[in-house]
């Protein structure tokens, strides 16, 4: 409290700011993807990084889908599309492009093995010695109408097996076809044209969503200025994160302006001055400096949930300057530095619990909450340095305010809690609570689905659908994992899965599969191909055939000494999908088989556990899981941080009176959830951490409340109620976010601070300190 | 090996000789429209097909049926009975009564490119085929003749075809495929009569059959 502290702090909160000056100067990256703020699952390393490299292919891909009704339209609007995001660099391939050799390298990596590549179809009529069928097809392709057989390929392949297998191979998204060299497909005198791209960089980063989204919105615009009619459909990851990346900034700044004008206007009322409006802002603003800039040291970026609660912190740290204030209407405490002393205690056993409350956070194994903790420990810290070293040195020697009106009102809360005359009022608001409590506990409702918790902007979310709808395609999440030792051993393991697929896909359990050994049989169904044509096919057929159609030159067919392998395949056009199948690491064969519309999981499950090595993996799901999980562990952390607490509350106060304290804030987050649920919100993750803020907050007023005494026993309520309001006000606002997470969050500080609050003189009442 | 690639484009072109004979109805115009919409064009052809490496030419006849706007139904009846669909649904082929191939738009690239010019062929309006084939009428009065040629033979989509002619009266009586390296089809067209007849039951379950 002396002046070298002053200047001390001084140095401190300038060191500070200079550092943020100069990461500001370098960008500062702004995380927005909520999936970030949790962990890793430990369970399975191996599953989980194929997953996170799964996640992570499909959120840097992005599809547009350019209609107009002239083709030549909308394929030259598609091209210019496709050409200005790669020249924006923002985009590394443009998948539906043709390579105008991708036939032909295609073509040239299968050809040599053609006599051991059966079609499902073909292996089936050779597996039941029709080998006749096969003749028959050859002979109609060769007598119909647009013969395509020539004698070279006919010395080749005398069956024509080759085409047969072509045409056997998968090709996603059937809707479209190969137009001029562009895929698309026509709805209602429009064509669409595709145009899918990958981006070059990370979806989630701030810089880059910038970059990407007004790459596309610049050339949009532009291709509509030519072509009015144009419509441009998109969908991605992406999109959906630049929102929402948009909307926390956007959100940031109007709650953080909001509550900050709405928190000024309340001081100036309450103490008829600029004076402590110029304080609180300092107190405010060091700590959100130094809570921002600390966290961009320890973490190095700063994610946007975090963010928006830094800046919510606003309203706690103001708590202490308000207490201090409050001073003001105490006429026994005339002078900054007797008005200090008065309050120090009570401030800082208060930040002591609110920093027990915060650490049990930085023990919790989410990398976002330990921000979030880091955030709020700093923050609260620097405001109470703030207050505590330069408000006797800021605040010239003001005399008390004497407005009893408001000490009245403040008064009165007090005497809820303490007047026998109000019991009845008093129990009628405990019962009510609880009766409150008790009804919502029937409508309590817990959702951990993450498909719920990024709030999707309507917009994008419907032309996602619309080009779900068109293409008949979408972007599942579900596929199934294939582990074996080798590759050998997930090409055999998955033509174990193919008749079941078939079948299950009869059944109407999914729309449809697709998987690297449709692609590529393994080794040993090749050798059964190459005997089985060669016994089926060629000996009981080949020289009849031959005679039949009068072909006398030599052939050529027989089979190389090798097997055709995954790596032999070019990644090109299809076959580009290849490298999404493949998701081997180092010592580790790893498939996929991407699943369509899996309209029956557990069948699909149960048909996955039939084959060894097989699982059904949903990666929506396994988020799903994580948060229920972690939603348990954050129940916990709460009665964690309270037993936490205990020691220093019975160290202050003793055994009886230390429990005491902390009983408002427990009965506040017992009751917050079923009252919410009553308000139709559901319970998740976040509201469960937010409960522990409302525990720590409501600590702060339960300390306050039995710090203080006698007659300063209505300066403390307008001091807590004043932080209440302000509080309310900065989260009142987070409960309009459209930022689930940030929405949730908002409401259950809504509901848990007011009940803290309400309950606050219930820790101090009748109670006189030694 | 460009196998696929040869396997579709030959399919087409074999398409494109047949959808050139309707529209060169009338010596002199041939431009003019003879079959219109809702009319059936029936008949049989001869087919003899050169290929480099056969001692004689493949012979093939059968019956075909040509519906504007719907798509064409080709019958052989020898040497052995096989029928293939053309739509724009894509392709179908039926051999001793089992499909032997089923080739969806979607797998056949320029499809619907040739339907648009074979609707407009068969409304009499030549423009779209003058974009893709040079046309040179030989000769005119009653019995004519032109020859198209790819105007960029260097497109790969026309590297499977020399040069296309097509001879006729009223209806188109010939179409000669050239597909360079001594490859010929030649096509003839006996019997062809156009009327409203409507398609039978069998014929329109072929057209479902390929729509499915």
């Amino acid at each position: 409290m002396s002046r070298v502290g002053a200047w001390l702090w001084l140095v401190v909160v300038a060191a500070t700011a200079i550092y943020l000056a100069v990461r500001v100067a370098d960008g500062i990256t702004l995380d927005s993807n909520i999936l970030a703020l949790l962990p890793h699952a430990e369970r399975d390393a191996a599953a989980q990084s194929i997953q996170d490299r799964i996640a992570d292919s499909f959120s840097r891909r992005v599809v547009f889908l350019v209609g107009d009704a002239s083709p030549a339209k909308a394929a030259s609007a598609a091209q210019a599309l496709g050409n200005a995001l790669i020249q924006s660099g923002t985009v590394t391939a443009i998948t539906s492009k043709l390579d105008p050799d991708a036939q032909r390298k295609m073509g040239s990596a299968y050809f040599p093995y053609r006599m051991g590549l059966l079609s499902d179809a073909d292996r089936a009529h050779l597996l039941a010695d029709n080998g006749q069928a096969l003749v028959s097809r050859a002979l109609s392709m060769l007598y119909g109408p647009g013969g395509f057989a020539d004698g070279k390929l006919l010395a080749r392949d005398p069956f024509l097996l080759m085409p047969a297998y072509f045409l056997s191979l998968p090709v996603p998204q059937s809707k479209f076809s190969f137009e001029d060299g562009v895929l698309s497909l026509k709805e209602n005198h429009l064509t669409y044209v595709l145009v899918s791209v990958d981006l070059a960089g990370n979806p989630y980063a701030t810089k880059f969503q910038a970059a990407f989204v007004s790459a596309v919105e610049k050339t949009v615009a532009s291709l509509k200025a030519q072509t009015p009619d144009l419509t441009v459909l998109r969908t991605g990851a992406i999109f959906y994160a630049h929102e929402g990346t948009e909307a926390a900034t956007n959100e940031t700044s109007l709650i953080g302006v909001a509550s900050l004008l709405a928190i000024l206007a309340l001081i100036f009322f309450v103490f008829r001055g600029l004076h402590p409006i110029l304080l609180g802002f300092v107190a405010i603003g060091t700590g959100v400096l130094c809570a921002f800039t600390g966290t961009l040291f320890v973490f190095g970026q700063v994610h946007a949930v975090a963010l928006l609660l830094g800046v919510s912190l606003i309203g706690i740290s103001v708590d202490y300057s308000l207490q201090y204030f409050c001073e003001y209407f105490d006429e026994t405490a005339p002078g900054p530095q007797a008005r200090i002393k008065r309050v120090f205690p009570a401030i800082a056993i208060g930040l002591s619990a609110t920093l027990i409350g915060y650490f049990t956070l930085l023990l919790a194994p989410f990398p976002g909450l330990r921000q979030v903790a880091v955030v709020s420990m700093l923050g609260l810290a620097a405001s109470f340095l703030t207050v505590v070293l330069w408000y006797p040195v800021l605040d010239t020697n003001r005399g008390p305010v004497r407005d009893v009106r408001i000490l009245r009102f403040a008064a009165f809360h007090w005497k809820l809690w303490e007047a026998p005359a109000l019991r009845v009022a008093r129990y009628s608001i405990v019962a009510g609570c609880l009766v409150c409590a008790v009804g919502g506990t029937f409508l309590l409702k817990v959702d951990d689905d993450v498909r719920h918790m990024q709030s999707l902007s309507t917009p994008l979310r419907s032309q996602e659908r619309e080009i779900e709808r068109l293409t008949g395609s979408s972007a599942g999440t579900q596929f199934i994992l294939v582990r074996a030792t080798n590759e050998q051993g997930l090409l055999q393991s998955e033509e174990k899965l193919m008749p079941l697929l078939v079948r299950a896909k009869q059944d109407g359990a999914l729309d449809g599969f697709t998987a690297m050994s449709q692609f590529v049989p393994s080794i040993s169904r090749q050798k059964e191909n190459r005997t089985l044509i060669q016994n089926k096919l060629v000996t009981p057929h080949l020289a009849a055939y031959l005679q039949q159609i009068g072909y006398t030159q030599a052939l050529n067919y027989t089979p190389p000494k090798t097997f055709l392998k995954p790596a032999d395949l070019p990644r090109v056009g299809p076959l580009s999908l290849l490298s999404l199948l493949d998701m081997s690491s180092q010592g580790q064969a790893a498939h996929v088989v991407m699943l369509q519309n899996v309209k029956n999981a557990a069948a699909i499950e149960a048909l996955a556990e039939k084959v060894p090595g097989t699982r059904l993996v949903d990666l929506a799901d396994d988020w799903s899981r994580l948060f229920g999980e972690y939603r348990r562990y954050a129940i916990a952390v709460p009665v964690l941080s309270a037993l936490l607490m205990c020691p220093l509350f019975c160290w202050r106060y003793g055994w009886r009176r230390g429990l005491r304290v902390l009983l408002p804030p427990l009965a506040a987050i017992a009751l917050t959830p079923p009252i919410a649920a009553l308000a139709g919100v559901a319970f998740t993750f976040f509201n469960a951490m937010a409960l522990i803020l409302v525990l720590s907050v409501g600590v702060d007023y339960s300390v306050f409340c039995s710090e203080t005494s006698g007659a300063r026993k209505p300066v403390t309520t307008l001091g807590i109620a004043l932080a209440a309001l302000c509080t309310i006000l900065s989260f009142g606002m987070l409960a309009l976010s459209s930022v689930f997470a940030v929405h949730a969050f908002g409401v259950t500080m809504l509901i848990g601070i007011f009940l803290a609050f309400l309950f606050a003189p219930a820790a101090g009442s009748g109670a006189v300190r030694a | 090996m460009k196998a696929r690639r040869r396997f579709l484009w030959s399919l087409i072109f074999g398409i494109a000789g047949m959808s050139s004979f309707p529209f060169a109805a009338s010596a002199g115009d041939i431009a003019t429209q003879t079959l219109a919409v809702g009319q059936v064009l029936r008949g049989h052809f001869m087919q003899e097909r050169k290929l480099a490496g056969f001692a004689n030419p493949l012979k093939s006849s059968g019956s075909f049926v040509l519906v504007p706007g719907t798509g064409l139904i080709w019958r052989g009846e020898k040497p052995f009975a096989n029928t293939t669909v053309i739509s724009s649904d894509g392709i179908l082929q039926i051999a001793n009564n089992q499909v032997s191939l089923r080739l969806p738009a979607s797998r056949l690239p320029g499809l619907s490119h040739l339907y648009v010019t074979l609707g407009a062929a068969v409304s009499g309006n030549i423009k779209p085929l003058q974009q893709t084939f040079s046309v040179t009428q030989q000769s005119g009065g009653a019995q004519w003749k032109i020859v198209l040629k790819p105007l960029h033979p260097e497109n790969a989509a026309m590297s499977q075809i020399k040069s296309l002619v097509l001879a006729g009266g009223k209806f188109v009586d010939s179409v000669e495929i050239d597909k360079g390296g001594g490859d010929v089809d030649q096509i003839t067209f006996l019997d062809q009569h156009a009327g409203n007849a409507d398609l039978t039951a069998d014929e329109k379950s072929l057209f479902q059959a390929l729509h499915k």
